[in-house]
């Protein structure tokens, strides 16, 4: 017991720095007043938007009531996206590479190790559910107008919800980690499989979410609940485990009772299927060495004298044969497309409901086509920094091998040019398709559906704003790079989570494309209303806060960079 | 003729609080094989990394074959090959990728990459293995595609940081072997090491540099001829050199830790490294 617990100890260590070693406690303390008010902001959002949705759900027509449902709905979707984060946490935590070294030559059994490690993960899942499921639960009682004892089982949800998606990862990690590790510097044609598998869920997903929003929007959403309420109720039948913790909060006494029975029994019988299986795999696992796990051959003939196109050749080997961090890079940039032309149908579907309505005179239709392409924007630049905040790391990247760069005889400048083209190319062809797709979408006819697109003139303006502002976030991103590079952190390993400066781009742009946006969106209104600036106006303004965006970053980067570059000492 | 020139360097990193190469100055002649000695610590890795132009440095003349590191640092680089110590390689490629990614950074015609690359492979015995993943290369594998990838264009002037450490005895002796053979072609050879042995039988001239100055500059034909152990006379001279170094830093120890009484840790930190800065010009200022 006291071996897991210093294990437990040493994991917390390991683990969580608060403060960082090169960061004073003034930038630490600022850095987390940051992350909380960002969290905040985003969890007010959602929690408005739930507290909404439970309404509709528990004040409908006299004879349904889904109030049982819609909590065991918000349990399963809960459960759901903590086992999708549960998976990559266990597959960080339970790596046996990282620590299997150190581990091995003490009198530590694999069975020790293992548990200590579980309860790190569930400690880190309880918080989780701490912070995302009671806000939710708060949000549904004060909607359904609960009694004052449902606020004091919150915590037995906090406690027992969490140990359905643990059950769930855990039978999940083994198959994946084993996916994992065979993707692992394969092939590029591995990982583009990879990745074409998940974009195949992405466009499934949107689908789903496009028929939801069409139906909604076809007859309100007390009509579809109407309509439907028997599947619903059906289909949250069979949602056990999540149904009976929704039922404590609802019905007798008795029943409960009955309910928590059924959770605490499941509880252990699910924590003892998964610690004795994954005991018994971890074990497998823990003993077998999984250093040189996968690699492939290649002939690498010589192309010829041109070292541009080989420096080119270089980095994007090195990024396509990547499963970290570059990898997520290529997956926002694939979905960017999709996102872009799927949001702007969703969009437009949610507006018909109030398409004939009016708003103070104004006709909402009118309205709807106006802001088409504000939201495209909106959309466009909340997701290009997401994609391009991988140029933040571009020098880091590099770890042990940034001397390579200082000795070829290809000027910094050069170098410079080359790396953040391959962070600009493939965001500006994803944001050309995601804008074509969308002006295709313009020029089809759906009958009665209110779409609207984006017009050719439309497209073309998009097409430069993104490529402004995507060219001065990845100069921006690689200038502080250059300035405080992690090379010697990452040393011969690989980057897999988004560095410090990563984070700062992807900020900047949320703040960027939330300002534009509903900027956008008012100045649709007001030119409805005839009262200010034009939306004429206003595209222009945001083309030209574009362009000087892109050009003073790019002529930073570019003119400063190289004498930064060369200072570099790791 | 000199294939490397270094004359008064000076080098301290941004945030450090000693000096890591002060008024270094040396030669390497052609078809000379030149070791660099040292302790741990020493400058031996600063000074190559400032001769590569993998670090900038505050003072000095760094020439190779005739071009100014600084001024020309095109035709600097592409007259020297650079093994550095930690075998960084990118190990996402396979090993000819890499090759062949190196010689087009180094303008190379197809014909003479062909023979070159066919040569080096076989002579460093990485037939068997030069198209897979390097990530799968043994330590000793990475040592040699980096080797490899040093020589593929034919560079007038070989550069190793602590070339030996992690080789096998048959690896050892290839790169030994290929060592003399390039300077007999009259192309040069500097390394650093801490094997006194091998440097002993290698090694044209030696430098000895401790807390980041020339403390000797030892002739090994000289020495072999009289019979003078190298062993012994390192260890006499970096003694010499401990005692005076050691004083010195903890005299400076001593200043910030009264420093850091008086203002406060970090700004006492600051505070040397900006002592340290201003001596270093200073230093740099009577020399010219």
């Amino acid at each position: 017991m006291k071996t897991i617990s210093t294990l437990i100890k040493l994991q917390f260590r390991a683990g969580v720095r608060l403060i960082s070693r090169d960061k004073t406690l003034g930038k630490t303390i600022g850095k987390w007043i940051l992350i909380s008010l960002v969290a905040l902001v985003l969890m007010a959002g959602f929690i408005a938007i739930y507290y909404m949705l439970a309404t509709q759900f528990t004040v409908i027509e006299a004879g349904i009531d889904l109030t049982v449902e819609f909590l065991t709905f918000s349990i399963v979707g809960f459960m759901a996206i903590q086992t999708i984060f549960l998976i990559p946490m266990l597959i960080k935590v339970l790596d046996i590479n990282n620590d299997r070294e150190i581990l091995l030559k003490f009198p530590i059994s694999s069975k020790q190790i293992f548990i200590s490690k579980i309860i790190v993960v569930y400690c880190f899942e309880l918080l989780f559910a701490l912070a995302i499921l009671a806000p939710i639960l708060i949000a549904y009682g004060i909607a359904i107008n609960a009694a004052w004892w449902f606020y004091l089982i919150i915590p037995l949800f906090i406690l027992f919800v969490p140990v359905f998606p643990f059950f769930l990862a855990i039978m999940a990690f083994f198959p994946v980690l084993k996916v994992t590790l065979w993707i692992k510097n394969k092939s590029s044609l591995t990982t583009l499989s990879y990745l074409l598998l998940l974009i195949a869920a992405v466009v499934l997903y949107m689908l789903m979410v496009q028929s939801f929003v069409k139906d909604v929007a076809y007859g309100g959403l007390g009509a579809m609940l109407h309509d439907n309420a028997d599947t619903i109720i059906r289909v949250a039948t069979f949602l056990y485990p999540a149904k009976a913790f929704a039922r404590l909060t609802y019905g007798t006494v008795v029943a409960g009772f009955i309910n928590f029975g059924i959770i605490m029994a499941l509880t252990i019988v699910l924590l003892a299927i998964a610690i004795f299986i994954a005991n018994i795999k971890y074990k497998g696992l823990y003993m077998k060495e999984h250093g040189m796990i996968s690699s492939f051959k290649s002939k690498g003939d010589y192309k010829g004298n041109n070292a541009t196109r080989a420096a080119i050749v270089k980095d994007c080997r090195n990024i396509f044969r990547s499963s970290n961090y570059t990898f997520q890079f290529l997956l926002v940039v694939t979905i960017i497309p999709l996102l872009i032309f799927f949001s702007n149908r969703i969009a437009n579907y949610a507006m018909y409901q109030s398409l004939h309505s009016t708003l103070g005179g104004i006709a909402m239709g009118s309205l709807a086509h106006g802001i088409s392409f504000e939201i495209s924007v909106f959309i466009t630049i909340v997701l290009v920094p997401l994609a391009a905040s991988f140029a933040a790391s571009n020098i880091s990247r590099e770890g042990y091998n940034i001397y390579h760069t200082k000795l070829i005889p290809v000027a910094y400048r050069k170098q410079l040019f080359i790396k953040t083209a391959i962070v600009f190319i493939p965001i500006f062809v994803a944001i050309l398709i995601g804008s074509l797709l969308s002006m295709i979408n313009h020029s089809i006819s759906y009958g009665e559906d209110p779409l609207s697109g984006l017009a050719g003139s439309e497209v073309v303006m998009l097409l430069f704003i993104a490529a402004f502002l995507t060219i001065g976030y990845i100069s921006l991103g690689t200038y502080f790079d250059i300035r405080k590079p992690l090379c010697s952190q990452i040393g011969a390993g690989e980057l897999t989570k988004p560095t410090g400066h990563a984070n700062f781009i992807i900020l900047l742009g949320v703040a960027i494309g939330i300002g534009f946006g509903s900027l956008g969106m008012l100045s649709a209104f007001a030119q409805e209303i005839e009262f200010g600036l034009s939306t004429d106006a206003f595209r222009w303004i945001l083309l030209a806060f574009s362009f000087v965006f892109g050009a003073v970053f790019t002529i930073t980067l570019f003119v400063d960079g190289p004498r930064r570059y060369n200072q570099i000492e790791q | 003729m000199a294939i490397l020139k270094v004359q008064n360097l000076y080098k301290v990193y941004q945030n450090a609080k000693y000096i890591s190469a002060r008024n270094i100055s040396f030669e390497v002649k052609e078809g000379e094989i030149f070791g660099f000695l040292g302790i741990n610590g020493a400058g031996k890795s600063t000074t190559i990394k400032c001769i590569t132009g993998i670090i900038p440095f505050n003072s000095g003349v760094i020439e190779i074959c005739g071009h100014d590191i600084k001024k020309n640092p095109f035709d600097a680089k592409a007259n020297f090959g650079f093994v550095p110590d930690n075998h960084a390689v990118y190990d996402k490629l396979t090993g000819s990728e890499y090759i062949s990614y190196i010689a087009s950074l180094y303008k190379m015609e197809k014909e003479d990459y062909k023979e070159r690359f066919d040569y080096l492979v076989k002579r460093f015995n990485l037939v068997n293995a030069i198209n897979n993943q390097i990530m799968s290369y043994s330590h000793g594998m990475k040592q040699r595609i980096s080797i490899i990838s040093a020589l593929i264009y034919k560079p007038k002037l070989w550069i190793l940081d602590e070339p030996m450490v992690g080789l096998d005895p048959q690896s050892i002796l290839d790169v030994k072997n290929y060592m003399r053979e390039y300077a007999a072609n009259g192309d040069s050879v500097i390394f650093s090491s801490h094997n006194l042995d091998t440097v002993e039988k290698l090694c044209d001239r030696a430098l000895i540099i401790h807390g980041g100055t020339v403390i000797a500059l030892i002739d090994l034909k000289e020495y072999r001829q009289k019979g003078i152990d190298l062993e012994k006379e390192f260890m006499r001279l970096t003694k010499e050199a401990s005692d005076k170094f050691d004083k010195i830093r903890a005299d400076l120890l001593k200043e910030e830790e009264d420093l850091a009484k008086a203002i406060g840790k970090r700004k006492a930190g600051k505070a040397m490294q900006r002592k340290i800065q201003k001596e270093v010009l200073q230093e740099i200022a009577e020399l010219e």
